[in-house]
């Protein structure tokens, strides 16, 4: 059978290198041309691979979810060299931020993650907003019939919904069902961010915190739904979400410029000399918040376009995946666009 | 919106948080030689009419901190105009892709980029504000801030009465009176610029300059300046 997934050549590696490719998210086009070449696709080793790189520098990653300011900017920049030294097409990472790949699988292409990974991802973000304790009681407060506790647990019960699709004779109802439910969720979740994000005094690092974690669980959803409705080749469908999901992650990363997050967090300071250090401190992780977001937007447009070659090529959501998630040996493919 | 649309969107946004982070980093570099200059004019303060000096020192340190606040807005328009110009190169070959993105970009930019900005700097800035050329108006709006700079009694009457007493108790006084005069013009300086200790509704120096940047980078995009 012909196989549906490529290695990426080196003429391709050596275009990105020199400026004459892009990646947009995980997609490679001509810079010249604005030709969409291929769609980039990590598979299940990139994931060990991940693992293996990441150990040491953070137990939280290990268990899935990288609270903000967890990994510095200089780890982040290690990390991508291990992996780069690993292995050379991995070069192709480099806008990239290992904290959002940590966040979200790879914030590459569609996340080959198994839907039990991503529940333990979801898991370790709402123990750390437990950890966060007060802020959310602070948050939730005004809301009281929608809380964060519920709107996870509805998260949980769809990721188990699907990762039992295989097993089911109504996958196709199931798949549904449970990408409605994960998109009226982070549908939930994203008032809680926006109030957040909306404070204009009283700033702190973890509130920062707090809509880096909103944040995470808003493209957990996002990626599972794109997923479950490749799985049921739902393809049409999966492009116009992802299109729209890009557009409010893009909305929700508008409000927050990382300086005036940072100044915000730097308010309360006594003099200029405290306030200047602060300042510094929260800008890291404000450009790491944001950075997030818009990486979501152009990764979730990279969905869009993805499902778009999927129908062009007739081939099966399903199938793709499979071929993703089967690889043995390669860290990255691509899936030609013709 | 298509990506390409998208792509744009992001890289505008990204380009308007690097140029505030630029901004603000311009205005802390430059706030100690402020700081620099309010000594001078303290340290040169006269001795013999105290009370007079208070009122003429609340004067003159308002007039340095509207001088250094224009400088500022220069300073920052300057920036801005080198840094639209990178950002525009950078997204040329997007821009020749698709000849009306620039007209779309230019089209959303002014309310997506008002985002990220203080609302009460974003709602006093004029309208009309360009990179090209430094209006007075623009200049007048950056330097208001320091119209009612407040006087600065912090005793001088008091000590005008203690020189009758003793010489050595007046020598110790002004000194006083100095350090008195200067951490109240600092903070009164930080509160101004950085809105520190000021109620967060309140305009702030760094707010307005960085309002009035993105303002002129948008009327830039679109022309309309």
């Amino acid at each position: 059978m012909t196989p549906l997934l490529y290695e990426i050549p080196e003429k391709f590696l050596s275009g990105i290198a020199s400026g004459n490719l892009k990646l947009y998210g995980a997609i490679l086009k001509n810079t010249v041309t604005g030709q969409i070449l291929a769609h980039v696709q990590p598979t299940s080793v990139l994931d060990k691979l991940l693992a293996s790189t990441l150990q040491g520098v953070s137990t939280t990653i290990s268990q899935g979810f990288n609270p903000l300011g967890i990994l510095t900017t200089i780890q982040n920049e290690q990390i991508k060299s291990r992996l780069t030294a690993m292995n050379t097409t991995l070069g192709v990472m480099q806008n990239l931020q290992v904290g959002t790949l940590a966040v979200s699988g790879l914030g590459l292409g569609v996340s080959v993650a198994g839907f039990a990974l991503m529940l333990k991802r979801l898991k370790a973000i709402e123990a750390h907003l437990h950890e966060l304790g007060g802020r959310i009681e602070r948050v939730t407060s005004d809301r009281r019939s929608d809380d964060l506790e519920t709107i996870f647990a509805d998260i949980a019960t769809d990721l188990e919904t699907i990762d039992t699709l295989y097993a089911r004779r109504s996958a196709q109802q199931v798949a549904e069902a449970a990408q409605v439910s994960l998109f009226r969720s982070a549908s939930r979740l994203r008032p809680h961010f926006k109030r957040v994000a909306a404070k204009d005094e009283d700033l702190t690092h973890e509130d920062l915190d707090l809509l880096w974690s909103l944040a995470s669980a808003i493209r957990l959803c996002s990626d599972a739904g794109f997923k479950a409705l490749l799985h049921i080749d739902e393809l049409a469908v999966a492009a116009d979400i992802a299109r729209k999901e890009a557009e409010r992650f893009a909305e929700l990363s508008d409000p927050l410029a990382p300086d005036r997050l940072a100044r915000l967090c730097s308010k309360s300071a006594d003099g200029f000399n405290q306030m200047t250090e602060l300042r510094t401190v929260a800008l890291g992780k404000a450009r790491i918040l944001t950075n997030g977001l818009r990486d979501s937007a152009i990764q979730t447009a990279s969905h869009m376009s993805l499902a778009n070659t999927l129908i062009e090529r007739g081939i099966s959501g399903q199938k793709y995946l499979e071929e993703a998630e089967q690889e043995q040996g390669r860290p990255l493919l691509m899936l030609p666009a013709q | 919106m298509s990506d390409l649309d998208l792509f744009a969107h992001l890289e505008f946004m990204n380009w308007r948080d690097e140029l505030l982070e630029k901004i603000t980093l311009q205005i802390e570099s430059n706030f100690p030689d402020l700081l620099a200059q309010i000594d001078v004019k303290i340290d040169q303060a006269g001795t013999l009419d105290l009370a007079w000096s208070e009122v003429q020192l609340g004067n003159d340190i308002a007039e340095l901190c509207s001088e250094w606040a224009k400088q500022q807005a220069e300073e920052a328009l300057e920036q801005t105009e080198e840094a639209l110009c990178e950002f525009k190169a950078r997204l040329a070959p997007e821009f020749s892709l698709d000849p009306g993105l620039s007209d779309r970009l230019a089209a959303m930019a002014p309310v997506i980029a008002s985002a990220g900005l203080a609302a009460a700097s974003i709602a006093a800035v004029p309208t009309v504000v360009s990179l090209a050329t430094i209006s007075t108006s623009i200049l007048a709006f950056v330097g208001v801030s320091y119209v009612s700079w407040p006087l600065f009694t912090v005793g001088a009457v008091a000590l005008g009465v203690t020189a009758y007493t003793s010489r050595r108790l007046y020598g110790w006084g002004i000194e006083r009176w100095r350090r008195k005069l200067r951490e109240r013009s600092y903070r009164r300086a930080e509160k101004a610029i950085f809105g520190l200790g000021a109620a967060s509704d309140q305009r702030t120096l760094l707010d307005d300059i960085q309002a009035l940047a993105v303002k002129a980078a948008t009327n830039s995009m679109e022309n309309r300046i």
